[in-house]
């Protein structure tokens, strides 16, 4: 824990004891501000260390690659991830639920989940990127390329040489 | 039309995640499909070459397609892990390489696939590729095979292939041999530890199913034996020197060949810090037969009295400071 310099950060500390938790201000890129508890905020291992390292709490953190929904979707994550008690099973059972129907949610809006992953990445919230890298991968297991590649938009551009090395390791696999 | 267009622009955006972010997503799914996501397209043609964490697991291969025979799993396996590691081009470094593979039956052909495995893992390593390795030999489906391969071809195993087994195993650094039968000598598998002098982990797990007394399988079974395998047999002057734990499973007290095996490593192992001893795996069917192989009581140490007894025997004449754990 950082030890306040002076009678105002300390006056400062003894406040946020009192609240509970202070206060972070989190900016998207389009420069909409959005303020969360510090326990929704360090879900990010990015925003932690950069809290811990006694960076810029007051001036908040401008994410220059998170635009403002996808942010809004992250810090929801958060907040029931980072406010919520998780001690016993019920509350536990309560937060495997939420993340059941949150990932449900993104996974009917590809290009949104892409977003978030992509946010979860950048922000290093394990949780989050674990959530959607699974649903991510659920969607190509037990599919065939042909499959994979409608679900993901991904155009064919292999070479007659390419096709012919996966042709032999058809045979094989 | 425009949802049409939308749609392919949304689907088109998977395409813009990073190579790190795929391979996050190809880390969570089986080695088959990874190898369908390499034909996509170009890009992800060489993201299974980028893996860092590479899980490669022959009995995965003949659980999603169940035509597929032992044997062709093998070579598809060895087939897979020459095209992982062969690419020149691809300077991507496997941190750590998960391989699971059967013996079989069929000596002259396991013997080949095992030395193709050790040549390609060595070269693997050698070059750089590969930083650690975990190998597991597992006969749990078609347990008897191994002590089948053993009991049969011993002699083979130490004259005849001993240097090459050396060179196919050289650089593993855990090892463990599971499904072995028991009422087989334990001391064969020393052999293979001696040829495999980097292992740091070293495990053994017991099989003494009851419940399939009477079948073909265990008829083989009992028509095999091993005698000729004794303590005296072994090289005395091999030291297990990288040895740091064992691993026992299946261990049970009154059978004066587990212990003496334990103690043979421990002997042989002056750098050993741990011993694991575990009971063995739970089976219903076995424990209503009440079997003298497999009684309903669990032979495995149950209070502090049989414990230390047990480390006594264990540690007797030694001043090592090995730890006895009991799971």
């Amino acid at each position: 824990m950082a030890t306040g310099s002076g009678a105002a950060a300390a006056a400062a500390d003894a406040e946020e004891k009192e609240s509970g938790s202070r206060m972070i201000t989190l900016t998207s890129n389009e420069g909409k501000a959005f303020v969360v508890t510090e326990a929704s905020a360090r879900q990010s291992a990015t925003i932690r260390s950069m809290v811990d390292d006694g960076g810029c709490v007051d001036k908040g953190f401008p994410l220059p690659n998170v635009d403002s929904k996808t942010l809004a979707r992250v810090i929801q994550y958060c907040d029931e991830h980072g406010n919520k008690e998780a001690h016993t099973v019920d509350e536990r059972a309560a937060l495997a639920k939420f993340d059941k129907d949150f990932i449900a949610e993104l996974d009917a809006d590809k290009a949104f989940l892409y977003d978030v992953t992509m946010a979860a990445n950048y922000l290093h919230i394990q949780g989050l990127f674990a959530l959607t890298t699974q649903c991510i991968a659920d969607t190509i297991k037990g599919k065939t390329p042909e499959e994979i590649r409608t679900a993901f938009g991904i155009e064919y551009d292999l070479t007659a040489q390419d096709e012919e090395e996966i042709k032999e390791e058809d045979t094989h696999a | 039309m425009q949802s049409n267009s939308i749609q392919s622009y949304d689907q088109g955006r998977f395409n813009t995640l990073p190579d790190d972010i795929l391979l996050s997503i190809l880390e969570r799914v089986d080695m088959r499909t990874v190898l369908r996501t390499s034909v996509l397209s170009t890009r992800w043609k060489h993201l299974p070459l980028l893996l860092s964490d590479v899980d490669l697991d022959v009995d995965e291969f003949i659980h999603q397609n169940s035509s597929m025979s032992a044997h062709e799993a093998m070579a598809v396996l060895i087939k897979l892990m020459s095209s992982l590691f062969g690419s020149p081009q691809n300077e991507s470094i496997i941190k750590k390489l998960n391989l699971s593979f059967y013996l079989l039956t069929d000596l002259e052909t396991s013997l080949k696939f095992l030395f193709n495995i050790g040549e390609l893992v060595c070269n693997a390593i050698d070059s750089g590729k590969v930083k650690s390795v975990e190998l597991t030999i597992t006969t749990e489906k078609r347990r008897f095979k191994l002590t089948d391969l053993m009991s049969g071809a011993s002699n083979i195993w130490i004259e005849y292939e001993g240097k090459e087994l050396r060179t196919a195993l050289n650089k593993i650094t855990k090892l463990l041999l599971h499904g072995i039968y028991v009422k087989f000598n334990l001391l064969w598998t020393l052999v293979l530890l001696e040829s495999a002098p980097s292992v740091k982990i070293f495990g053994v797990k017991v099989w003494n199913h009851a419940c399939d007394e009477g079948t073909e399988n265990r008829k083989q079974l009992s028509e095999r034996r091993n005698d000729l395998w004794d303590a005296a047999q072994l090289d005395g002057s091999i030291h297990y020197l990288q040895l740091e734990r064992l691993e026992f499973g299946g261990f049970n007290q009154i059978i004066r060949e587990h212990l003496d095996f334990i103690r043979a490593v421990i002997e042989r192992a002056p750098n050993l810090k741990s011993v694991i001893l575990e009971d063995r795996d739970p089976c219903e069917d076995c424990e209503a037969m009440d079997n003298p192989i497999y009684p309903s009581i669990s032979m495995f140490p149950q209070n502090n009295d049989e414990k230390s007894t047990i480390v006594k025997q264990l540690k007797a004449g030694m001043n090592r400071p090995v730890e006895i754990i009991f799971c």
